[in-house]
């Protein structure tokens, strides 16, 4: 009894919050889900109740359908590069010392201080046709400028500001990881003979794998969520509306104020990540 | 003595070859995180037909900067800083209270136990998942109704709800206050939240 | 049958409305103004002065979209809303629809109906009676070049669209390709929409309480092809407009030509300052056929609207006739911003000309005026559009982009355009066929 209540007294802040600004808005949204518009002539929308209408809508919505594709396309290729990247630079990291760790240290990290809408929008002028510095060197060797913004490339382009911005972070996850493998590991591990490399590949990348699982499940989470980067890159030229889902969803919101379809988009775009995440989290927590 | 030996013997200067290649490889992804920040850099100084007409990463002559930095103070009546104060405001205050609300959440999860807990957890975890875009207009709609929008709290307040921050903080807990230690407090005397409050604050100062 | 105002207005008299029938509510009053007209700061500076009860905070959200979603997320809020808001004619049926802007009528505003342009206060009162904007500008479409470049390159002023693309030829080969003839603007659909308005093309008609959209007209499709084939050749370039490489590339002479809307001239000069100013001249927009009647098509334009949110209706009201009909207000912001008055005073008045001063002096001193005012009266008056036309705006990009990628034709990226904006309007629940 009395265990039961101070527990409730610490969970209460954290609880209001959650319950009132996250929870009661998410449940909102279903609700609103629900609903279809219906037009007479031409007055205002009338909100009628549409039971499942909006869901089967989407799950037969091509646009959506493509989006959660790219979503994937765009997963299977940036996760690993980004966490590959970040793991070599933790290794390379782990074995410098002075200068150059507090430094490579410092700057790597500092992508990730750059809020998202600003990354996009100096990686936007870095992508412009007339604006950017790869393009002017390219013409300086006489070859045409490269759209970076053309449907061909533009998950690449988004790719490479994501990046960017988080490989840093993800790499000092994991360096502070390596950092907390006890040393006498390496000792008893070269007393066996075990070289530089094989050091790397039987002791620190195994021990790695919890903190590269949370990475993982964070980076699927990020990926679904994926909007800031391709919202900011839209003014640039044209940039499709379903190139994320997170994308297509604000802008049947904020566009064509469909809220009710954006909640079932929203609904289903959760369903559609909790399996991958909940998989993941699962064999991390066991460990 | 032993322990700088051992240092050394963890950490040994990598073999020439490797090394260069180390810090090439260094040296390439320092590059690469620095490079559009030159941009940026170069950029200050340019006004906007040197924008076009100048190389990219270098800066211009004769530099714009002063005048620049002027146009931005001067924008809509030095609107500029005020924005940067309220950042520093909304940074601060929500930095400061989700630490406190996860601390106390965290701590309630790793230290007690009730019916629901893991489910709680769980389900709290979960909502991680939700895309923050759907929950906007709902949540527009929600502080209309009271009367939070266009002010200071209507963006505080939403911002304080962060579940993996409740998730490190248990994680935190569990390790570094062991159920053992609060046993111990108990049997001084203390009540409860008493042993708690002071262990607590105690071990999660350096943390936070 | 002249469109300039009461016949006999003299150069020094300039005909506005009776300010004293607005009366605004008692009290402090403050009106919060949201709209991307540059300079408003000063301009509200007058009203201030003229009503001493009454402040002005102007709030620029960015121009168009930017600023509509704000709008539409707080009139379904029913809070958040200003009290006088810039909404372009092409969109406002969208708000109309929300049912969440006032009839200005029933405070006054059509006391104010004289005083525009018939056809601009047909986009905000469709049925005659409820009023749910006050016009502020038009956008009737002239071609504006680079007099120099035509000199340097020996071209001649083309009338017709023919003669447009034997001159572009002649300026690729001249110029080895390095001077364009014109934009083709690949994300504004207002803008071949305007071109196909001056061909002829309809898009949207609302009959009873259908509506009927035909985006993929014959008038569309002969602008659409005309223009891709010249982008195609190299002929014309898809430089995004008003934006830094737009003007750097005008003020570097990149491009000889441009078809801009009344309101371009002033955005131009004011944006591209020196480089290049007193080379630009205007002229007539290029025909389709020799001889026939000269038809022009319109870009753009705004009214400003009062939300019925407002706690002030009378008072927005006063200031949104206020700005768009006295003197002082519609003569700077031409001068100033380029914004082609939709006020019939506005157009007449002689002061609107000035030769040394911009955006007339960007273009060597010539009365623009003029050729923006024949364009006007050459505009079709019965254009009305949809309620969904954002769906439609942002559609165009897809089409075009995939159109310029050589994935579809231009028969292909109209019919996709029409069907795709067709599908989401029905899926919003309109009628339409």
């Amino acid at each position: 009894m009395r265990y039961r209540k101070t527990a409730l007294l610490f969970l209460a802040p954290f609880l209001t919050v959650f319950v009132a600004f996250y929870l009661a808005p998410v449940l909102y949204a279903i609700y609103l889900s629900l609903f279809i518009k219906k037009r007479v002539g031409i007055g205002p929308p009338k909100e009628v109740f549409g039971g499942l209408t909006n869901y089967f809508r989407a799950v037969h919505d091509t646009d959506f359908l493509i989006g959660l594709k790219n979503m994937f396309a765009f997963g299977i290729v940036q996760i690993p590069v980004m966490l590959g990247l970040a793991i070599v630079l933790a290794l390379l990291l782990h074995v410098s010392r002075g200068l150059i760790l507090r430094f490579c240290r410092t700057v790597f990290v500092m992508p990730y201080t750059i809020p998202a809408a600003i990354a996009a929008l100096i990686w936007g002028y870095l992508y412009s046709r007339n604006l950017s510095p790869f393009n002017q060197m390219l013409g300086l060797v006489g070859r045409g400028p490269i759209d970076f913004i053309s449907p061909e490339i533009v998950l690449f382009s988004i790719g490479n500001i994501v990046t960017w911005s988080w490989t840093g972070y993800n790499m000092i996850t994991l360096f502070a990881a390596l950092q907390n493998i006890p040393t006498d590991l390496y000792e008893a591990a070269r007393v066996d003979g075990a070289t530089e490399l094989s050091l790397v590949r039987y002791i620190k990348i195994p021990l790695l794998i919890p903190t590269l699982l949370l990475l993982f499940i964070f980076s699927v989470i990020g990926t679904s969520q994926l909007f800031t980067e391709a919202y900011v890159l839209r003014p640039l030229g044209y940039v499709a509306d379903n190139i994320t889902p997170n994308m297509y969803l604000y802008l049947t919101a904020a566009r064509d104020a469909n809220y009710g379809y954006a909640g079932a988009l929203a609904a289903l775009l959760a369903i559609v990540v909790f399996p991958i995440s909940g998989f993941f989290l699962r064999r991390f927590t066991s460990r | 003595m032993k322990f700088s030996q051992r240092s050394s013997a963890s950490y040994p200067h990598a073999a020439t070859g490797s090394g260069s290649l180390r810090y090439v490889a260094l040296g390439i992804f320092l590059i690469y995180c620095v490079l559009p920040a030159t941009w940026v850099l170069a950029a200050i100084t340019k006004d906007s037909t040197q924008i076009l007409t100048t190389f990219g990463f270098w800066i211009a002559y004769p530099p714009h900067f002063f005048e620049n930095v002027a146009a931005l103070l001067a924008y809509r009546q030095g609107i500029f800083l005020l924005w940067f104060v309220n950042s520093l405001l909304y940074a601060s205050s929500i930095s400061i209270g989700t630490t406190l609300i996860c601390a106390f959440g965290g701590y309630a999860f790793s230290k007690y136990d009730f019916p629901g807990k893991t489910f709680l957890f769980n389900f709290i975890l979960g909502t991680i998942m939700v895309p923050s875009t759907a929950l906007v207009l709902p949540l527009f709609l929600m502080l209309n109704k009271l009367g939070m929008v266009n002010t200071m709290w209507g963006v505080i307040i939403p911002s304080l709800v962060n579940p993996f921050g409740l998730y490190l903080m248990r994680v935190f807990w569990d390790s570094s206050l062991p159920n053992d230690l609060i046993e111990a407090a108990g049997w001084t005397g203390l009540g409860s939240s008493g042993s708690s409050g002071a262990l607590g604050c105690r071990s999660c100062r350096p943390v936070s | 049958m002249s469109l300039h105002p009461a016949a006999g207005q003299s150069a020094s008299e300039f005909k506005q409305p009776d300010f004293s029938k607005f009366k605004p509510e008692e009290g402090q009053i403050t009106l919060e103004f949201w709209s991307w007209v540059g300079g408003l700061d000063q301009v509200v500076k007058e009203f201030e002065q003229a009503y001493p009860n009454i402040k002005v905070h102007v709030n620029n959200l960015g121009g168009g979209p930017a600023e509509y979603t704000k709008l539409m997320t707080a009139l379904k809020a029913g809070s958040g809303a200003p009290d006088v808001v810039q909404i372009e004619y092409d969109f406002l049926p969208s708000f109309i629809v929300t049912e969440g802007l006032a009839d200005m009528a029933q405070y006054g505003a059509n006391d104010a109906k004289p005083y525009f342009v018939p056809w601009t206060w047909g986009q905000v009162s469709p049925d005659g009676k409820t009023v749910y904007g006050i016009p502020q500008d038009s956008g009737p479409m002239a071609m504006i070049y680079n007099k120099k470049i035509f000199d340097q390159y020996g071209l001649t002023v083309p009338t017709t669209w023919d003669e447009y693309a034997q001159q572009a030829e002649k300026l690729a080969k001249a110029s080895n390709g390095k001077v364009k003839i014109a934009n083709f603007y690949t994300t504004s659909a207002p803008w071949t929409i305007g071109l196909a308005w001056a061909a002829g093309g309809t898009f949207f008609k609302l009959q009873g309480d259908t509506w009927v959209q035909t985006l993929n007209n014959p008038a569309t499709e002969k602008v659409l092809t005309y223009w891709a084939d010249l982008v195609k050749k190299g002929y014309v370039s898809t430089i995004t407009p008003f934006t830094a490489e737009w003007y750097t590339a005008a003020g570097e002479g990149q491009f000889a030509s441009s078809i801009e809307a009344a309101w371009g001239p002033g955005v131009i000069a004011a944006s591209v300052k020196e480089k290049t100013a007193g080379d630009w001249r205007a002229a007539p927009l290029p025909q389709w056929t020799k001889g026939e009647q000269f038809r022009s098509g319109n870009w753009g334009g705004s009214s400003d609207a009062v939300p019925k949110e407002s706690k002030h209706p009378k008072a927005a009201t006063l200031f949104a006739v206020w700005l768009n009909t006295a003197k002082g207000p519609v003569i700077s912001n031409w001068l100033d911003y380029g914004i082609f008055p939709a006020s019939l005073s506005g157009l007449a008045a002689p002061d609107l000309h000035q030769p040394d001063k911009n955006p007339s002096k960007f273009f060597g001193g010539q009365n623009l005026v003029q050729v923006y005012s024949d364009a006007s009266k050459a505009v079709s008056v019965d254009f009305a559009w949809s309620p969904w036309f954002a769906f439609v705006n942002d559609n165009f990009n897809k089409q075009v982009a995939a159109l310029f990628d050589g994935k579809m034709t231009v028969k292909q990226a109209l019919e996709a355009w029409q069907n795709e904006s067709l599908k989401n309007a029905k899926d919003n629940g309109f009628d339409v066929k």
